[in-house]
C-alpha cells in the first residue's frame, strides 16, 4: 500500500478487469499468499472473524 | 413475430424534441433527416407510461438482470423539472417491477441548476454532459441561436457536478472531434473537469457528406487521437476514455464498449417523443426517414422493432460488413465503423466507414502499444486503488454509490483471482471423472462468456455465494491432506455458474450439471428440482433452458426465470423493491450458508409478502432518516438471505466477509429493527471490502479487547468491524429519536447516548492500540471525525444517566466473563 501525489490509496490487489479468465492463473500465481489472506481470513487466522453478528438486544 | 431476436438493453427516450442551442454540427437539426420537425415538443405522460411498459415488458420478456434509460432530446432538460420528475417516476415504477433500471440524462447542461440535481440525486440519475473542450473549442458550434456562447454555463453545470453533494450524478463527458481544436488542449481542458469518463465522438458523416478537415490530411482523426493517446498513456491514473478503452479491450478480444467499434451486436432502440421506436439516431445523417421502424410503442412491442430487418443487420458482427471490412487485420477492433457512418447512395451501408483510414492508423498504433506494454516484464495489470477522498466517505461511515463502485470492482478482481487459483488447484488433482467434467466443462464456458459476454459471466460472478463457494474451494485444497471427494463436490459447482452466465448471456449450449440436494441450482437464478439422481444434463435453448435427468425432463422458459407464473418444480430467486434498491432474496443457493447462524429453507410466500411490505418500510425509513447511507446502500447490497430463528423474539442478522454485498437475517417484527440492522451490516459488508484491499491492523498483534457491546474479548480487528458497524447504530438511533414521540423518543434517545459513548470509547481503543497500520490510523482518525461531534449534541440528563447506567452494567458483567 502507498500513498501517490495524486492521492489515491494503491492496494496490492491487482486489477483484474482487463485480464482474460484463461491468463487470471498465470497472474496472480504468485500473489497466491496474498490473496489467500486478504479473501480467507478465518482459514489464514483462526482469531480473526470471518462472520460478524448483531444481537439488537444488547 | 416468431424467431429469436437479440433483446434491447438500452433505451434512449427522447423527452423533448427542440433545443435551447443551435450547435452547427448537430445530427438531430442541421442534417438530412427533420423528421425533428413533426414531433410533439416534449413527450406527455402517456407516451412515457406506454414507453415505460413496453420497456419493462421487453426486459421480463428477456429476463434482462438489467436495462438502461437514457433520458436525450433534443435537449432534456427543456421539459422542466415536474415533468421529468414524472417521467423517472413512472419509468421507476414499471421497469422496476421487473429488474434494475439503470437511468441517465444526456444534456448540454446550461439548464442543470440546483433544483434538477436535486431531482436527479432523488431520482438516481447519472448526467452526462456534452463539452468539446476549452472555451476556443466549445464556442466553435456550441452556440445559442443568435450566437452567444454556452461555454460558462456548462462549465458551471459541470461545476455543480463536481460539487460533494452531486458528485455521485456525474457520469461523463461527451466531446465531438473538432480537428482544428488543439488535441492536447481539448484533452487537458476535459480531464481538468474531474470527469468519471470522456467521449470523444467522430462528427457525424457518410461517404455523401464527407467529414470536415479532410483536405490537408489522409488521417486528420487519427492524429488528432492519437495526439490525446499517447498523453493518456502517460498519465498514472488517466481518466476512462471510452474510444481507447474500446480498442485496447476489443484487441484482447472483449467486447467494445461502444456502438462505434467492435462487432458486437446492437442493443439500442430510441423512443421519440410521439411514442415511435426508432434506430440509433445518428442515422439521421444519412437520409430522410433513415431511422425509422413504422413501429411505435402504442401498438406495437419492442420485440417487434428487434425483428426489423435494419435492427438485424446492425446485429450481425463480421457476416454484416462489406468484403473490405470482413478482410481487414484490424475489423475486430474497428467492426466497420460505425454504422451510420458506412453509407452511401447507391449501395447503402455496404461499405467500409468514411473514417475507414483513420481507424485503420488508430487502432494500429493502439496495438502497437499494447504489444510493447505486453512484452514488457513489468506489463502486469495495475493495482486497484482508491482515491482518498472515497476512503474518507468510507472512514468516516458512510460512503456513497461512487465509493462502493471502488468497493465492487475490486471484488470483482478478488473474486477472478480466486477463480484462476481454484482452477490451478484443482488442475493439479485427479477428480472423479464426472465431477472433472463438469468442472472443465464449466470452465471452459466461463472462459468463452468471458470473451463474448463478460457482462453476463460478471453478473453470476459477483452474486456473494459465488464467492463463498471459492473461498470453499480454497478452504478444501489448502489443509496438509485433500479430500479429493469433497473437493470434487465443490468443484462441480463451476458448471451451475457457468450454466447461469450462459442463460443470462443467451448463449445456447449443452452441459452436464451437479445435482445438490435434489436440484439443480443456477446462482442468481434459481433451482429447478429433480429428484435424487446426481447429475442433470442442461441445454440453453433460444427461449429458456432444459434439464434431463434419469427421473425426467423439466423445460424453463427464458421468461418464467424471472416471472412469477413459475413452471413446476422451477423455484426462482425472488426479489424485494423498493424503488431504486432491489435486492435479492436469496433462499436457494447452496452456499448461503455461510454466516454465524444457519440459512432459512426456502420461503412460503405468505413470508415473501411479508418480507417485502417491511423491506420496502425499512428503506423508506433508510432513505428518510437516514439519506447518507441510501446511495451506498442501493449501490451495494445486492443480497438478503434469510436466516432461520428458533427463538422468534430474537433478532439476529449476520455479515460475512465472504460474501460481499450480502446480508442475513431473520426477519425482525418492524421496520425500525430491519432499517438498523441493513445499515449495522453493511458497515462489516463495507469494511471488509476495504479489508479485502489494504491491512488496516497489524495482524501479529494477538492481544484481545474490551468491546462495549460484547461479553468476549476481541481482536483488534474485530474490535474495529465492531466500531465500524457501531458507527451507524448510533447514526440509527441519532436520527431515529427525532421522528418518534413519548417513551419511544426517550428509549432512542437514551440509546443514542449510549452507543456514541461506546463507540467513541472503542474508537479511542482503536487509535491507541499501537496496532494500526499508517492507513489504519488514518481510517481511525476518520472514524473518529464522525463520532466524536456526537458527543456534544445534547441529550436530556435523564438520557445520559441511563446510557452511563447501562454502560457501567455492560463492563461489569464483562469483567466478570460472563458468557454473551
Amino acid at each position: 500500500m502507498s500513498l501517490s501525489v495524486q492521492e489515491t490509496v494503491m492496494s496490492d490487489l491487482l486489477d483484474l478487469s482487463d485480464t482474460p479468465l484463461a491468463e487470471v492463473a498465470d497472474t496472480v500465481s504468485s500473489d497466491i499468499g496474498d490473496i489467500i489472506r486478504r479473501a480467507m481470513p478465518l482459514s489464514a487466522d483462526p482469531e480473526r472473524p470471518a462472520v460478524s453478528a448483531f444481537n439488537s438486544s444488547i | 413475430m416468431s424467431g429469436r431476436v437479440l433483446p434491447f438493453r438500452q433505451f434512449v427516450l427522447k423527452v423533448c424534441s427542440r433545443c435551447d442551442l443551435a450547435c452547427d454540427h448537430c445530427y438531430v437539426y442541421e442534417q438530412a433527416d427533420q423528421s425533428w420537425r413533426r414531433r410533439p415538443k416534449v413527450i406527455s405522460e402517456d407516451t412515457v407510461a406506454r414507453a415505460a411498459e413496453r420497456i419493462a415488458e421487453h426486459a421480463q420478456h428477456h429476463a434482462l438482470p438489467a436495462v438502461r434509460v437514457i433520458l436525450h432530446g433534443g435537449e432534456p432538460l427543456l421539459a422542466g423539472a415536474a415533468r421529468l420528475r414524472r417521467i423517472c417516476e413512472i419509468l421507476r415504477r414499471e421497469v422496476e417491477k421487473v429488474c434494475p433500471l439503470d437511468l441517465r440524462v444526456h444534456t448540454n447542461g446550461v439548464l442543470l441548476d440546483d433544483d434538477l440535481c436535486r431531482l436527479f440525486v432523488e431520482q438516481h440519475v447519472k448526467v452526462g454532459i456534452s463539452i468539446d473542450g476549452d472555451q476556443a473549442a466549445n464556442d466553435r458550434h456550441r452556440r445559442y441561436a443568435d450566437g452567444r456562447s454556452s461555454y460558462d454555463q456548462v462549465v458551471r453545470a459541470i461545476g455543480r457536478l463536481r460539487d460533494d453533494r452531486y458528485r455521485s450524478l456525474y457520469s461523463g463527458l461527451l466531446c465531438t472531434i473538432d480537428v482544428r481544436n488543439d488535441p492536447g488542449a481539448t484533452y487537458g481542458a476535459l480531464a481538468a473537469l474531474e470527469p468519471p469518463s470522456i467521449d470523444f465522438l467522430l462528427p457525424h458523416a457518410t461517404w455523401d457528406n464527407p467529414p470536415p478537415g479532410t483536405a490537408g490530411s489522409a488521417t486528420p482523426y487519427a492524429d488528432w487521437l492519437i495526439a490525446i493517446f499517447d498523453r493518456w498513456i502517460e498519465d498514472t491514473h488517466h481518466v476512462p476514455v471510452r474510444i481507447f478503452e474500446s480498442i485496447i479491450r476489443t484487441t484482447r478480444g472483449a467486447a467494445s464498449l461502444t456502438e462505434a467499434l467492435g462487432l458486437s451486436p446492437s442493443d439500442v432502440a430510441v423512443i421519440e417523443t410521439d411514442g415511435s421506436i426508432e434506430q440509433v439516431d445518428s442515422l439521421k445523417v444519412a437520409y430522410e426517414g433513415a431511422p425509422d421502424t413504422g413501429f411505435d410503442v402504442f401498438g406495437d412491442t419492442l420485440n417487434d422493432a428487434a425483428g426489423h430487418p435494419a435492427i438485424i443487420a446492425r446485429q450481425q458482427g463480421l457476416a454484416g460488413l462489406c468484403d473490405t471490412c470482413r478482410t481487414c487485420p484490424v475489423v475486430t477492433s474497428c467492426g466497420g465503423g460505425l454504422y451510420t457512418h458506412r453509407y452511401r447512395a447507391g449501395s447503402a451501408f455496404n461499405n467500409p466507414s468514411v473514417y475507414c483510414a483513420d481507424l485503420m492508423k488508430l487502432i494500429t498504433h493502439v496495438r502497437g502499444w499494447r504489444t510493447h506494454v505486453d512484452a514488457r516484464p513489468a506489463g502486469r495489470p495495475s493495482a486497484h486503488a482508491i482515491p482518498t477522498r472515497y476512503l474518507a466517505t468510507l472512514a468516516g461511515g458512510y460512503g456513497d454509490d461512487l465509493a462502493i463502485e471502488y468497493l465492487v470492482k475490486s471484488q470483482r478482481s478478488l473474486c477472478r483471482a480466486m477463480l484462476g487459483l481454484v482452477r490451478e488447484q484443482v488442475r493439479a488433482h485427479t477428480l472423479p471423472a464426472s465431477d472433472g467434467a463438469m468442472f472443465n466443462s464449466g470452465w471452459e464456458l466461463v472462459t468463452c462468456l468471458d470473451e463474448d459476454n463478460r457482462q453476463a459471466l460478471d453478473d453470476v460472478l459477483a452474486h456473494p455465494y459465488v464467492r463463498a463457494w471459492l473461498a470453499r474451494c480454497l478452504e478444501e485444497m489448502g489443509g496438509s491432506t485433500v479430500d479429493v471427494a469433497s473437493l470434487a463436490v465443490h468443484a462441480a459447482h463451476l458448471a451451475a455458474i457457468a450454466a447461469a452466465a450462459a442463460i443470462r448471456s443467451g448463449r445456447q449450449v449443452q452441459l452436464q450439471m451437479p445435482i445438490r440436494e435434489g436440484a439443480v441450482h443456477l446462482p442468481t437464478l434459481g433451482r429447478l428440482h429433480v429428484g435424487s439422481a446426481t447429475t442433470a444434463t442442461l441445454t440453453v435453448g433460444c427461449d429458456g433452458f432444459e434439464v434431463k435427468s434419469e427421473f425426467g425432463q423439466w423445460s424453463v422458459p427464458l421468461a418464467a426465470v424471472s416471472d412469477t407464473q413459475q413452471p413446476e418444480n422451477w423455484q426462482p430467486t425472488r426479489r424485494l423493491s423498493a424503488g431504486k434498491a432491489v435486492v435479492a432474496l436469496e433462499d436457494t443457493d447452496p452456499y448461503r450458508d455461510c454466516h454465524q447462524w444457519p440459512a432459512a429453507p426456502r420461503l412460503p410466500a405468505e413470508q415473501v409478502r411479508s418480507w417485502q411490505r417491511l423491506y420496502r418500510e425499512a428503506w423508506t425509513l433508510v432513505e428518510r432518516e437516514h439519506s447518507a447511507y441510501a446511495p451506498g446502500l442501493a449501490a451495494g447490497l445486492s443480497t438478503i438471505m434469510p436466516l432461520a430463528n428458533d427463538r422468534p423474539n430474537r433478532e439476529i442478522s449476520a455479515a460475512a466477509r465472504q460474501a460481499f454485498g450480502a446480508i442475513a437475517a431473520a426477519l425482525p417484527a418492524e421496520e425500525g429493527a430491519l432499517a438498523l440492522l441493513i445499515m449495522h451490516e453493511f458497515q462489516h459488508v463495507k469494511l471488509g471490502a476495504v479489508l479485502d484491499l489494504f491491512d488496516l491492523c497489524d495482524h501479529s498483534d494477538r492481544r484481545l479487547f474490551y468491546a462495549p457491546w460484547r461479553y468476549d474479548p476481541r481482536p483488534l480487528e474485530a474490535l474495529l468491524q465492531g466500531t465500524y458497524a457501531h458507527i451507524a447504530v448510533t447514526d440509527f438511533w441519532r436520527a431515529r429519536r427525532h421522528y418518534l414521540s413519548g417513551p419511544e423518543a426517550e428509549a432512542a434517545t437514551a440509546k443514542f447516548a449510549l452507543w456514541r459513548m461506546q463507540t467513541a470509547e472503542a474508537t479511542e481503543t482503536l487509535a491507541t492500540s499501537g496496532s494500526l497500520t499508517p492507513l489504519g490510523a488514518r481510517f481511525v482518525d476518520g472514524m473518529r471525525a464522525t463520532v466524536l461531534p456526537w458527543l456534544d449534541e445534547y441529550v436530556p440528563d435523564s438520557a445520559g444517566d441511563v446510557a452511563r447506567q447501562w454502560a457501567e452494567d455492560h463492563r461489569r458483567n464483562w469483567q466478570g466473563g460472563l458468557p454473551r
